[in-house]
Order: structure tokens, then sequence, then C-alpha cells
């Protein structure tokens, strides 16, 4: 190895540390304290938040990989009309965030709201608790499961189902017999994701007064420190065994014959009108009924000339300045993203090997820690360090390096594969020539690559836009983004102003996910069919080192 | 007739138009168009019970298609299909694959993964006989005993395609259909199964179609072979009625090597380059005669010269030319000539055939 090898390594191992540091840090904290650690873990205040997060992420795990695979069956493989309408729009619940579910839920049945005042619906159902975190999170994520099981439809050799019909088994038989056992690592790894974003989530169960282990983390963060770092710990190595998990079985998906073909199609009969009943009544409580009730209550707002709404549109500021703000800190973020993750991305590929995947892994750690815990360990360092690093605190270096950390790891499959696709005697070509190494990854390798960077900073742009938790806790005082806004209108029940911010915010969170996500997806459909079971595409960088992140 | 959705389920069971009783499977007029394009252009066919059919034809001339149309995994255009005397695809009807009792070995072994091999065999058997007697014979016919609690992945290609003609026999389908089941294996293993099969298929008195574009594999395994050509069956019958009495030029050139010689023909004999040939059927003018290579024989003569001579070591081709025509005449052993030397050339076969060019 050169020198030149080895300050590549430095320098991609010195970017690394930061994804480190808030893990390490509770850890560190943690072991310090081991008594208060200690009587935080026996007692009741664990107990029961680790059971609810527990039992929430398990049925809404479940939940979803019903939903999402049988939806993917009914696309794939039956003969339904408008099957690329129909696998669009069942994606496109992944752009609404779980705080904005959250809040359509509630508006929905608030007294005034859209239940009571249109429907003429006296009686209003209590919707906090289990119940209404349920009903949210698993309408918002079987995409999670819905998209890989798609794509593992897709690479699947028709010749399997068509065998087993010919052998006088009926479609469903073959379904549960054939079709789910091929399906299930694609099954499993977005059970498993869905299983992460719901521990992980704050938004929604704050909102609906579920008590889960992050609502209780950030609800004893001021008063009980020593119990949150301690649940949060918790919290932390439960996620990140989810995600060991979700790599190791991603890994073990079944080798795909390549045959080209039309699946045999099965026609729906009399289950015709079940499967249309089924698709628009999932579309509709997880896509339409959220955005309804939304420009419900912004309309509404602004009709009645409700104080906050007008406000809104009297003074256009107040919608355009959060605007410029979330669009501003979240391409920061992207570039810092891309900055930090291209030197660790050119070590891991160009140099396969033990280091590398050390380097990978603690990126995909920084992701696989749910975003509360990673600003919260910001917080208590920058609060408990003394002097400069202290200064840290609520300032918007803090801010983008927690969210570099928490979303960098989206980048990184992108990153990878654009430094992959940079066949390796280019370079060759490039140094015979006498070029230097800068000019050469400026002239030579950069613009190759320029398309699939893009692609992963826009998901590391898409992801930080709906960022709520580390902005909450870290943004400099007075620095509002659209997703703080709806939240801030939420919890005073100004459900006119919430609604007008998250209908912004899931316009352009919808734009960007088109554009990153969706249509590149639908391109590599029509092209070829998607093989194998790490296509989970959508906001997971934790499938494989490749995700389906192609050049828009 | 109003042409109904493509979900119809079942339909009365009702004898084919033109009622060819006694075949398992009958076919007429049948059409598909796929991708704007007609693939299969009105194909008759009937293979009477306990044969084999071997459907010859080169790659992309509608073989799978034909294929998956018989077995319900695609919906004709047009046309009938009657097995055992019900119709099961007809412009008002149509029967899903799975009610249609016929078994399917595709180019790849399709097994289930999942499942053991015995799993796999006993897949379509009714619940109670999954790991019974019944699987165990299968297995035993393919020569794959006490292989039941494998996994597919475990045996090689060969025994893999075994497997899936075991599952697809196990359940004692009233018609078996092959779509080029060893194009995936290396040469030796495909000459091994072929002679298998063969025995095997006779031994089940299965009814059977073997897709293949194979000529050799064809008239091993068919008890009669139709050739297809560009969506039509150019030719049905037993594999010497193709070789011996092609019916039309093309199917000479398809099966076997074939020499056309032009000629003049008079009533039941023609005159040709390599001398007097008789005629199957009568023909008068110019015309162009069918003679294969080894009906040729090397003489003491001159009427030809040797061009070039391809040695295959049990035999070999002479490449002649004679009244400027190229002609090609098959020898046992090494010839005991040389390249410009000359020779003479007789026609020794049985009567052939003309065609007027
Ligand atoms: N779904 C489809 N859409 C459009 N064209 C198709 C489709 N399926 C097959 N074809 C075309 O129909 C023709 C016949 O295909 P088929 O698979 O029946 O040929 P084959 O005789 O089985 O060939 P091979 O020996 O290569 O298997 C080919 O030209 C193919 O391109
Ligand atoms: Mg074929």
């Amino acid at each position: 190895m050169n020198w030149r090898a080895l300050g590549a390594t430095a320098l991609a191992v010195a970017l690394t540390v930061p994804f480190a540091l808030p893990f390490a840090y509770l850890l560190v904290r943690n072991g310090q304290d081991l008594g208060g650690l200690w009587s935080a873990l026996s007692d009741d205040r664990l107990v029961g938040p680790l059971l609810r997060s527990l039992a929430l992420g398990i049925s809404v795990a479940l939940a979803a990989a019903v939903l999402g695979t049988s939806a993917a069956w009914l696309v794939a493989r039956t003969q339904l009309r408008g099957r690329r309408i129909w696998a669009l729009l069942l994606c496109l619940p992944l752009v609404i965030p779980s705080f904005v579910g959250a809040v359509a839920l509630i508006a929905a049945f608030a007294p005034g709201g859209l239940v009571e005042d249109l429907l003429g619906i006296g009686w209003l159902p209590e919707v906090s608790g289990f119940k209404g975190a349920f009903i949210v999170l698993t309408l918002l994520t079987y995409p999670y499961v819905f998209l890989p099981v798609m794509a593992r439809l897709r690479g699947l050799p028709p010749s399997l189902e068509e065998s087993a019909r010919m052998l006088g088994r009926r479609p469903i038989e073959v379904f549960l017999t054939v079709v789910v056992p091929q399906a299930r690592a694609a099954i499993a790894a977005g059970a498993l994701l869905v299983f992460l974003y719901v521990i992980s989530d704050f938004g929604a169960v704050q909102l609906l007064r579920y008590d889960t282990l992050t609502r209780a983390i950030y609800a004893d963060r001021l008063l009980d420190p020593i119990t949150s770092i301690a649940l949060s710990l918790v919290l932390g190595l439960l996620a990140v065994a989810v995600v060991a998990m979700e790599r190791r079985s991603s890994r073990v998906g079944l080798r795909d014959q390549a045959r080209m073909g039309t699946p045999l199609m099965v026609p729906l009969r009399s289950g015709r009108i079940p499967a249309y009943l089924f698709l628009v009544l999932l579309i509709g409580f997880s896509l339409v009924a959220p955005i309804a009730v939304l420009v419900f209550w912004a309309i509404r707002g602004l009709a009645n000339g409700s104080s906050d709404a007008t406000s809104v549109v009297a003074d256009p500021g107040m919608i355009i300045e959060p605007l410029l703000s979330t669009a501003g800190v979240s391409v920061l973020t992207a570039v810092v993203a891309l900055l930090v993750i291209l030197p660790i991305a050119f070590r891991s590929v160009r140099r396969p090997g033990r280091l590398g995947e050390v380097l990978a892994g603690t990126v995909v750690g920084g992701f696989a820690l749910p975003g509360l815990i990673t600003a919260l360990a910001f917080v208590f360092f920058t609060l408990s360090a003394p002097g400069p690093l202290g200064a840290l605190y609520q300032t918007l270096p803090l801010l983008v390096l927690a969210y570099v950390v928490h979303h960098g790891a989206l980048a990184l499959g992108a990153a990878q594969s654009a430094v992959a696709g940079v066949p390796a005697r280019l370079d060759d070509a490039a140094r015979i020539m006498g070029k230097g190494r800068l000019r050469r990854f400026t002239g030579v390798e950069l613009p190759l690559m320029l398309p699939g960077l893009a692609a992963g900073a826009g998901l590391v742009l898409l992801s930080t836009a709906k960022e709520l938790p580390a902005t909450l806790l870290l943004a400099p005082p007075g620095f509002s983004t659209l997703a703080t806004k709806v939240w801030q209108a939420a919890e005073l029940a100004a459900y006119e102003e919430a609604a007008i911010y998250a209908l912004v915010l899931v316009a352009i969170s919808a734009i960007l996910t088109w554009f990153l996500v969706v249509r590149p997806a639908l391109r590599s459909w029509a092209v070829t069919p998607v093989a194998g079971t790490s296509s989970t595409g959508v906001d997971s960088p934790i499938t494989s080192g490749y995700p389906e992140v192609t050049a828009p | 007739m109003e042409k109904l959705p493509p979900h119809i389920e079942m339909c009365p069971a009702v004898p084919t138009r033109s009622d060819p009783r006694g075949s398992a499977l009958a076919m007429r007029g049948v059409e598909r168009v796929l991708g704007g394009k007609p693939i299969l252009k009105g194909i008759d066919l009937d293979v009477p019970a306990g044969t084999v059919l071997a459907l010859l034809g080169p790659s992309g001339c509608g073989k799978t298609t034909l294929l998956r149309c018989i077995a319900g995994l695609d919906r004709p255009d047009a046309g009938l299909i009657a097995v055992d005397d019900f119709t099961v695809s007809g412009p008002e009807c149509f029967i899903q694959p799975e009610k249609r009792r016929i078994g399917m070995v595709f180019q790849e072994p399709a097994l289930f993964p999942n499942r053991t091999v015995g799993g796999n065999v006993g897949y379509g058997l009714p619940r109670a006989e999954r790991d019974g007697p019944r699987v165990e014979r299968a297995l035993a016919l393919v020569g794959l005993t006490g292989a039941a609690d494998r996994m597919p992945s475990t045996l090689s290609g060969g025994q893999q395609q075994r497997v899936s003609l075991a599952r697809a026999l196990a359940a004692e389908p009233s018609l078996i259909l092959l779509d080029e089941p060893f194009s995936a294996l290396d040469a030796p293993l495909r000459a091994e199964l072929r002679g298998e099969v063969r025995r095997l298929l006779a031994a089940a008195g299965a009814t059977a179609v073997f897709v293949t574009h194979d000529q050799e594999e064809a008239f091993l395994i068919g008890d009669r072979v139709a050739l297809m050509l560009d969506g039509k069956i150019a030719q049905v019958g037993t594999p010497a009625d193709l070789y011996e009495r092609p019916a039309s030029r093309a199917v000479a050139t398809f099966v076997g090597d074939a020499n056309l010689l032009p000629a003049q023909a008079e009533g039941d004999v023609a005159l040709t380059p390599v001398g007097r040939v008789p005629l199957a059927r009568p023909a008068h003018g110019r015309v162009e005669v069918v003679i294969r290579p080894e009906c040729v024989a090397a003489c003491k003569g001159d009427d030809a010269i040797v061009e070039r001579i391809e040695y295959y070591g049990h035999d070999a081709v002479i490449v002649t030319s004679s009244q400027g025509c190229p002609v090609r005449c098959r020898v046992m052993g090494r010839p005991p000539f040389d390249t410009g030397d000359r020779i003479g050339l007789e026609y020794v076969g049985e009567p052939s055939v003309a065609f007027t060019p």
C-alpha cells in the first residue's frame, strides 16, 4: 500500500467516526453510571414501554406483511386492469410522514372534523393509543413490504407457478404453496424494515399518545435523563439487532433463474369485486383519506378565516420561511452527506475487505439508530461537554451533523454502485495519459458517477425534509422547518394551520419521491424483471450494499 | 357467435366439431397472435392415445406457443383444442390449466426449491397420497429410488429434470407435454435421457407431445413427427415418412441432409446429374429431385469431380461436382479418393420425390 492509498484509508476512517458517535456515547454514558442503568432497566419504566414498542412493532409488521404481500400478488399476478397505475398508487403512502398521518387521523375525528362535519357522524371514537398508532403506521408502511415482494415476483421464473397449476392446484393454493414460500425472504426483509420504522417512530406515537420507548425517552429527557439514556441504549440495541438480521436475511435470497416471459395471470372471476375493493380501500385509507382530511381542514381554515390559517394567507412569509429553511437545510445536508460518504464508498468498493465492510456497516448503523436517539445523544453530549463543544448545542452545524449521521447511509448504496460503475480500467487509462489524481477524479470519474451520486443525495434530501425529532431537539432557536411547523400546530390542535404545512410538505416529498424512487423503479421494471430480494429500494440502504437507485 | 370473456371456467363437454374420436389430443385451426404478429397460423393436429408425437421445428417457429395453448397457459385466438374428445379450448370455452389433467415438463426443471424431491413429486397428488407409494413408484420409474428426502438443489441438472418428469407422470395425466426438456443438458447426458424417456413413455403408455428443435431427438422419441415451420404444420408422419417422402422442399431441407438436384421428369423416373432416379409420385418436366447423400454411390467413371472430402470417422461425405451441380455423396469409412479425382455417381436408393421449382 502506498502513501496515497494510506491517506485515502485514513480519510475514510476519519469520516466514518461521526457515524459511530451517538452509539458510542450511549455506551460510555451508560457504562459510567451502571447503577443508574440497572435501576432504570429493572423497574417498569422500561418494561411497559418496551413491551408496547414490541407489541406495536410486531403487530404493524405482520399487518403490513399481509397487506403488502396480497397487494403485490394482486398487481403482479392477476388479470387486473391498470396494473402500472395500481403499482404506483400503492407506493405513494411513502410520501406521507408518520406524524402527518397521525395529524390526519386526529383531525379527521376531531370535533368539527371531516367525520363529524361532512359525514354527519356525531359519535366520535377515541383514536389515540394503540389502535390509532396501529392503523396509521400500518397504512403508511405496507409499501415497504409491497415493493420488495413486487420485485421478487417479477424475478420469479413463471414456470414454477405454471407447473403448480398444471399439477392441478387452484391459483389460491399456488399462491400459498409456491409464491409465498418463494417470496418469504422478501416479505421478511420488508417486515423487518417496517418493524424498525415502527420502533423508531416518534411522531405518530407521540401525537397519538401511545407510550412506547421513543415516547418515554422523549418525555424523560429533561426530568430523568438517566432513564432516558438507559432506554435509548435498549432501543438502540434493538434497532441495530434488527438491521443486522435484515442484512443477513437479505443475503440468502434465492438465485433467480433468468427467464423472460410473462407469467401466467390468474383470472379474477368472482373474486374481481373483492380484489378491486381491497385495493380501493387500501389506497383510499392510506393515501386519499389523509390527504382529503388535510385538504378539508386547510380549505376550512382559509374560508372561515381562522386566525392561524388566514395569517398564513395574509403573510406568505409564514409559509415561505419554513419552506426555505426546509429546502436550505436539506440541500446542505445532502451535499455534506455526499462529501462525507464518497471517500467511504471509494474505500469500500475499490479495496473490498474487512475494513471496508466495517466502515459501511458503521454508516448503516447510524441509519439504524432511531433519529430521536441520534439527536438526543448529540444533545446530551454537547450539553455535558465543556467549552467550545457545548457551544454547538442547537446550532446549524450540529443539526446538519445529526442529519448526516442519521440519513447519510441513504446515499451510501447509491455512491457505492456509482463508484463500482466506474471501471477501474478507465482510471488506468487516464493514469497512462499522465493525468494527476485530482484531474483524473474530476475529469473522468466524477462525470460518470454524477447521476448515481445525485440519486443518492436526493434520497438524503427527501428524508431530511421529512425529519421531525432531530429537528425538534437540535434546531437553533427560531429555526422551523415544515415538519416542526406541522408538529407545533398539531400540538396546539390548530388543525387548519397544521394541514396547510402538512400539504406543502407532502407535495414536496411527493415530487422528490417521484423523481428519485418511483420513476427509476418503474423504468427498471419496464426493462428487466428486478431480481433478488435486495430491492426494498425506498428509504432503505440497509437491505444491501447496492439498493436499486439508478440515475434518474 | 359472441366471444365470451376469457375467464369462463367450465363449458359443456362437447366432442370436437370434426369428431376425431380416438385422438387423445386434437387441434383444429388453432391460431395465436402475440405482440401483433401471427405466431400460430392455423394448426391442425391429432395425437392418437398412447403415442408420442415429436413436434420438431426451428427456433422461434411457435412450438412453445402451441404447447402453452394445449396446456391452457395461453389462450388461442381461434380454433379448437380437444383432449380425450372434450373441448378444452374453443371460441366459447376455456378450461383452466389445473382442470385439464395435462402434465408438463419445462425446459428448466422448475422444481419447487422449498420442497423435497418427494414433496415435489407428490405436489400434484390427492392429499392422502402425497407421501405414499405413488411418489416412490414415480421416482423409481425415473431411476431415483430413495431420493425422496433430498432437496432439489442437491441434485444435478439431469436428475432435476428426471424429478420434474416424475412429478408430471405421478399425477397420471391424460396427456403429457415436454418442451425441449433436455436442451439445457450436455450432449452425452441428453443422449442418455433421450433413450430413457422413450422407454419410460412407452412403458407408461402415455400420450405425449415432445417439443424439440433437434431432428435426431425427434426421430428417436417420436412415434410420429410433426414438423412445424413458421407457425404452420408442414408435415406429420412417421420419421421415415418425413425423411423419405418429404411433403415439400422446405421439409426435405430441414429434415436431414439432402441434395436438391435439377432434373427432367418423365412419369415415374427423373433424369438427374446422378443418372436415372425412380420417383414415388409421377411428375413431368423440369423438377427438383430430393436425393439423400447416402443414396448416391461412388463408382468407377468420370461424370463427376471430387471437390472436397468431409471425413467424420465412421463415414465421410464426398462433395463432388457433376454437370455443374454440387452433389454430396455419403460413404462408410474413409473414401478411396482424393480431391480432383474423377469418379462416377450412381443412384442406389428407394424411389424419391420431386418438386416443381
Ligand atoms: N408474449 C409474446 N409477445 C410477443 N411475441 C412473442 C411472445 N411470446 C413469443 N413470441 C414470439 O413468438 C415466436 C414464437 O415463439 P415460441 O417461443 O413459440 O418459439 P419456439 O418455437 O418455442 O422457439 P424455441 O425453439 O426458441 O423455444 C417468437 O418469434 C417469439 O419472439
Ligand atoms: Mg420454445
